[in-house]
């Protein structure tokens, strides 16, 4: 389970998030494209864009679910 | 007039030529590859083909499948990008699909050809996001 604490600052702030146990496998990406993005730098996902659709939003949700190592938080508050 | 001896004597070249040829190919050192890659990534392709390019046998470490050869990537390397591969215990960190070639260009290991890749050799891990 995504941890909060471990989450990279690259997020931005509010429900979802990636934590540091990202594996940089492209799922989320692919699945919510608007709101997951890649760190070209780091080599992990990070939320650039908070869902403001619910479409967006049950796109985010399959990301959090598909993600093979559960890197994914949607405790984020905001 | 067709001189015999001549002819024989352009035969037993051409089989000498022939011998050397088949001796440079055989004593080309064979590598060892070791690569770290992602199952679907564009850098990754990049590199699969290479090896197909110059139909290299390699070992393919999928470390989105396998979570211990990402660590074991991680531990050889220092950093979490791939692909990393590893020719003969030289390990070249986040490169594609052309710095790898031309490594093995520069190394010797491979001759250049004229076959062409059969994917993109410098294509980024999503580039239809970046266009």
């Amino acid at each position: 389970m995504a941890d909060i604490v471990n989450k990279y600052a690259e997020n931005v702030v509010g429900q979802f998030y990636v934590d540091d146990q990202c594996i940089d496998c492209d799922l989320c990406r692919e699945t919510a494209p608007a709101n997951f993005t890649r760190s070209d730098d780091g080599g992990y996902s990070f939320v650039f864009k908070q869902p403001t659709t619910p479409e967006e939003e049950a796109l985010c949700k399959e990301a959090l679910e598909g993600c093979p190592v559960e890197a994914i938080g949607n405790n984020g508050g905001g | 007039m067709i001189d015999l001896q001549e002819g024989r004597a352009r035969t037993v070249t051409t089989d000498l030529n022939q011998k050397t040829k088949t001796k440079r190919k055989i004593s080309m050192k064979i590598p060892t590859i070791t690569a770290y890659l992602k199952t679907s990534c564009g850098w990754s392709q990049g590199v699969r083909s290479i090896m197909r390019k110059y139909n290299l046998a390699f070992e393919d470490r999928d470390i989105i499948i396998n979570p211990l050869f990402r660590a074991e990537m991680i531990a050889k390397s220092g950093q979490n990008l791939s692909p990393c591969v590893e020719v003969d215990g030289h390990l070249l960190v986040d490169v594609n699909g052309d710095e790898v070639e031309a490594y093995l260009l520069e190394a010797g290991l491979v001759h250049l050809t004229a076959v062409v890749a059969d994917a993109p050799t410098d294509r980024s891990c999503d580039a239809h996001h970046h266009g």
